[in-house]
């Protein structure tokens, strides 16, 4: 009996396996990578990472504030207004806009997006000067005034708009229909910045999304069709005509912008490729080889040290691993981000 | 274990001369050795611990096992559903009145869609069924939860039954059940259940420090059952036939998403059930068959999606038939005997956003030997399923094909003559087939998928001691689970690609030990009981993984349990504990998937008055008296400190 009891007691000290090391923060927030993590639906656990080059720190914002960012994080961006830094989030499934004092990573204002009781889910930020464009899966773009941080104004757009980009004085909006399964929608909105009002909205192709302006008046738009017979393709928009120039089938998930480039992901050859927005010339060559990564879940680049940086998801549940690669394709780093990690920001952003 | 002193007050309960007991009858000792004979771990629970625990579904009451694990979402009408020692719900069968549960949509059945009241018998064991007579489809899988209702055993002349529970968090239940014999042998009877309240309570979320009390919303339901029972009895003969009615309709509170409250979504269910089984003996023969339909729909609807429509409306409609046979026949005494049977289940779904329209006709039979031999008593079984599942998909029919062979040996041995300590063992090797929703859900399914396997190895000492008024028990058990084949769901493409594959791989070990402790003098009474489960459950499925090695989610390195109550005169006084250590809500096992543990309190005073063949109970509990704020699942807090009254009174003649 006795030895039972001190087989019991050897298993209890075994089995009461260790507590994870609580998360602790740097001691600055100016030279390193902001990651924002995406977490998880319904789980409450969206964060924001900083990695200083040596060192990766977690939760960052929830060990400042006291309190969790949310619920799915999708975007955030940063911003200078009046000599001070900020970053601006938007949590999709907590229907809020958080804006981060980005020195001490202390929350400045949390603003609920919400009509009457209805969420809006705020998804992406575009900030131009002292106002920011948030779009909203409800359907509708929000306008932030930055100098007193409130709504100002909210414009009615197509369904469930994805991604935005700003383009002189007109804001375009890319409407998904993410939730329309089995038909997606196939709109982009074009918003007045001025008057906030939509001076059009044009045919694309189904279910668009992320988009970049060229320095040549023109929009790349990737379509991800819908999901099964209807393929992915990378669509060039004249932005002044509203008119689809070409669309080419390609299984394009993520792009980024470098120069006159446009590199993205190819899903089915598993690298990073890239054409020429100039002379419309595809690169053949692969640039990056991510054949390696378990779940593909982004690119992006930083044009201050000519990095790109690829996240690898690890199966979306669990934490993000960010691969760093210079121009020529060569990793030259890895950090450990959190929950699906979804967009990055740089020292000098 | 705590399972002698289970079994002892279950004879209680259905003794029909409620005159006080002693601690050790002559009837209570044989079923403790019952109980502590098995050479299987088996729990049975009644109404004694019920009301202690305070319990008001299954899922409440089997929590208190050593070994089991309810993902509990909290709130009234919440789901419930088992984990044991690491076994998924799908493992799990669940058999009311020898019905074996349809679950081919999920896998898993809801175990707060059982209510106590009206159940004179909640047993659960793991590696096989410990009644002979249950049907061979329980026989197939790892674990099995059986129940069994107050109406369909035969009254002397007849039994009323009349319920309330009140609560602080606005949840009530009421039910009450009669039934009466009509002479040469038949009886009848009824029950009705009504649940129902805003279920409103309030909580602290876990990821505000020192955040504002919030209320956890849109939480009401409104639930009605009721069940009709007849049958027939004599010594060599039992017949039951009942049906059975339930209509839900419920609020779901979801998840509590930060800085957001607003949930709309409703659920509807509605479930009409109806069976039969009929047993006979003769010489040394006994014989049962069964049978039975189900029919479940359900309708979910949330009137704020940012879709075209503005909202989602769906429905599912599940049918399911039942038939089977099982034999036994013992030969020199009642231990030493041959069983078989066989079963043969039909499941269809059919649902408004599918697709695919799934039916599965399931074949299991079983065939199993026990006896003693010298200080070794010997029990072997093999179950074969054979599974043939037909889809339709735009008119094209495609069909699989499944059979698999599932194993199960134990050997128990007495190692002194006393037999006061047994060592106990076995051996099982189970499948878990492919639920629809794995197989054929919209893009996510897999049809190529194949069943789960699960390995499991027992190893246990039970020892009973009595002396005077003092009783011990003590069970110890060491397992280890093998999991393969895991059916889990992967991203293939992208975010909107998942599949689920058959690549899991899980090793499972732990311990589980329960202890009871009797003491009776004059008419004062001691009962404590515990019972302590260390588990070590780890991903193996890839060594380059993250989380190769990692703690499986929502699965505490230990979960303990113990009660304490003084009985005298009919008035107990009481206190019970629920304690979990800390969890993982994902894979990996790091800070920010980190869920503190948490102990569950309840105290709670009670008084039986008895006269003539009437019992009523009173009973008034502080549930989670430490208003501990605690989530079992991540998003999902449970209630805090709150009031239970309960009213129970009973009549049997």
């Amino acid at each position: 009996m006795k030895n039972f009891f001190v087989f019991l007691s050897i298993l209890a000290i075994y089995s009461c396996n260790k507590k994870p090391i609580e998360p602790i923060t740097p001691s600055q927030y100016e030279s390193g990578v902001f990651s924002l993590n995406e977490g998880l639906f319904e789980q409450n656990n969206a964060s924001i990472s900083f990695y200083d080059g040596v060192e990766g720190y977690q939760q960052i914002f929830r060990s400042e504030n006291g309190r969790g960012l949310g619920d799915t994080a999708n975007d955030f961006e940063a911003y200078n207004l009046n000599g001070k830094e900020y970053l601006i989030v938007t949590v999709d499934n907590s229907s809020q806009v958080e804006i981060i004092d980005r020195e001490t990573m202390k929350s400045v204002a949390q603003i609920p997006f919400f009509n009457g009781s209805e969420p809006r889910s705020p998804r992406k930020v575009v900030v131009d000067g002292p106002r920011a464009f948030v779009c909203n899966f409800d359907g509708t773009v929000g306008v932030i005034d930055l100098f007193n941080n409130s709504l100002v104004e909210i414009i009615t757009v197509g369904s469930n708009p994805d991604a935005m980009v700003l383009l002189d004085d007109e804001l375009f909006v890319s409407n998904s229909g993410g939730l329309l399964y089995p038909i997606y929608d196939s709109t982009v909105s074009v918003i007045n910045t001025a008057t906030y009002e939509v001076v059009s909205s044009f045919t694309t192709r189904m279910n668009p999304s992320e988009m970049i302006a060229d320095g040549y008046g023109d929009i790349y738009l990737i379509s991800r069709g819908n999901y099964a017979d209807i393929p992915t393709a990378l669509l060039r928009i004249d932005a002044a005509n509203r008119t689809v120039v070409s669309i080419t089938e390609r299984p394009i998930s993520s792009m980024t912008q470098v120069g006159d480039w446009l590199y993205y992901f190819d899903q089915d050859l598993q690298g990073v490729y890239r054409l020429n927005m100039m002379t419309e010339l595809d690169d053949p060559t692969q640039i990056i080889d991510l054949s390696e990564f378990e779940t593909f879940f982004g690119l992006h680049y930083d044009s201050a040290s000519s990095l790109f940086y690829a996240v690898d998801a690890n199966g979306y549940v669990n934490s993000s691993t960010i691969h760093v690669y210079n121009l020529s394709g060569e990793g030259i780093d890895t950090f450990q981000g959190g929950l699906n990690t979804t967009d990055l920001v740089f020292e000098n952003e | 274990m705590f399972l002698s002193f289970m079994a002892r007050g279950l004879s209680q309960d259905t003794t029909r001369h409620l005159s006080a007991i002693p601690v050790f009858a002559k009837g209570d000792t044989i079923a403790t050795w019952i109980q502590i004979r098995s050479s299987v771990p088996h729990f049975e629970i009644n109404q004694k611990q019920v009301d202690e625990w305070g319990a008001v579904d299954v899922g409440e009451l089997v929590k208190i096992l050593p070994g089991v694990q309810i993902r509990d979402y909290g709130g009234i009408g919440g789901v419930k559903t088992i984990a044991f020692r690491s076994l998924s719900a799908a493992h799990t069968s669940v058999v009311t009145d020898g019905f074996a549960m349809s679950a081919v949509r999920t896998g898993a059945v809801n175990l707060s869609d059982f209510e106590l009241f009206g159940l004179h018998k909640v047993a659960l064991s793991t590696g096989t069924v410990m009644d002979d007579l249950a049907p061979a489809a329980s026989f197939a899988q790892a674990n099995t939860i059986s129940l069994q209702s107050t109406l369909f055993r035969s009254p002397d002349k007849m039994r009323v039954g009349m319920y309330t529970n009140l609560t602080s968090i606005n949840a009530y239940e009421h039910g009450a059940y009669y039934q009466k014999s009509i002479g040469k042998g038949f009886f009848a009877g009824g029950q009705g259940m009504l649940r129902h309240g805003n279920g409103r309570y309030r909580f602290q979320h876990p990821d505000l420090n020192d955040g504002p009390e919030l209320w956890r919303e849109n939480t009401e339901m409104l639930s009605y059952r009721c069940r009709f029972a007849g049958g027939y009895s004599d010594k060599q003969t039992k017949w039951n036939i009942s049906a059975n009615y339930s209509n839900n309709q419920q609020e779901l509170p979801g998840a509590a998403v930060l800085y957001n409250s607003s949930n709309d979504q409703t659920l509807e269910t509605e479930t009409l059930r109806i069976q039969s089984l009929y047993t006979r003996s003769f010489k040394q023969w006994k014989a049962t068959i069964h049978g039975g339909y189900q029919t479940n729909y359900m309708r979910y609807f949330d009137p704020q999606y940012q879709n075209l429509l503005g909202y989602i409306d769906i429905d599912f409609n599940q049918a399911s038939a039942t038939g089977g046979f099982m034999m036994a026949r013992s030969f020199r005494f009642p231990e030493e005997k041959v069983y078989f049977g066989s079963d043969i289940i039909y499941g269809s779904l059919d649902g408004s956003t599918q697709l695919i329209r799934p039916e599965r006709m399931t074949n299991i039979s079983v065939l199993g030997a026990k006896t003693v031999l010298g200080r070794f008593r010997l029990e072997g079984n093999l179950t074969a399923q054979l599974i043939k599942d037909q889809s339709i998909l735009n008119t094209v029919q495609s069909g699989r094909k499944f059979q698999r062979l599932s194993p199960f040996l134990a050997i128990a041995y007495l190692p002194f003559k006393e037999k006061a300590l047994r060592i106990r063992s076995f051996y099982k090797h189970s499948f878990r087939m492919p639920s629809f929703n794995d197989l054929y859900y919209n893009f996510i399914g897999n049809t190529n998928l194949e069943p789960e396997d699960a390995h499991m190895v027992n190893l246990g000492i039970t020892y009973g001691y009595q002396f005077k008024n003092v009783s011990i028990e003590l069970t110890a058990d060491g397992y280890y689970n093998h999991l393969s084949n895991k059916i889990i769901a992967i991203p293939t493409k992208d975010l909107f690609n998942w599949s689920m594959q058959n690549i899991g791989e899980t090793f499972i070990q732990g311990f589980d030990m329960g202890g009871l402790f009797t003491y009776q003098l004059k008419k004062c009474r001691l009962d404590v009981n515990t019972g302590h489960s260390f588990n070590q459950s780890v991903d193996i499925t890839d060594r380059n993984s993250l989380t190769y090695g990692h703690q499986i989610p929502y699965t505490p390195f230990y979960v303990g349990q113990a009660g304490i109550h003084l009985t005298r005169k009919g008035y107990q006084i009481g206190a019970t504990a629920l304690v979990s250590g800390f969890r993982y809500t994902l894979n990996e096992n790091i800070y920010a998937n980190y869920l503190p543990g948490f102990v569950d309190l309840n105290i709670g005073l009670s008084k039986t008055i008895r006269w003539k063949a009437s019992n009523l109970l009173i009973d008034l509990k502080v549930m989670n008296l430490l208003a501990n704020n605690y989530q079992v699942i991540r998003s999902f807090p449970m209630p805090g400190r709150h009031l239970q009254l309960r009213i129970k009174y009973r009549l049997e003649k």
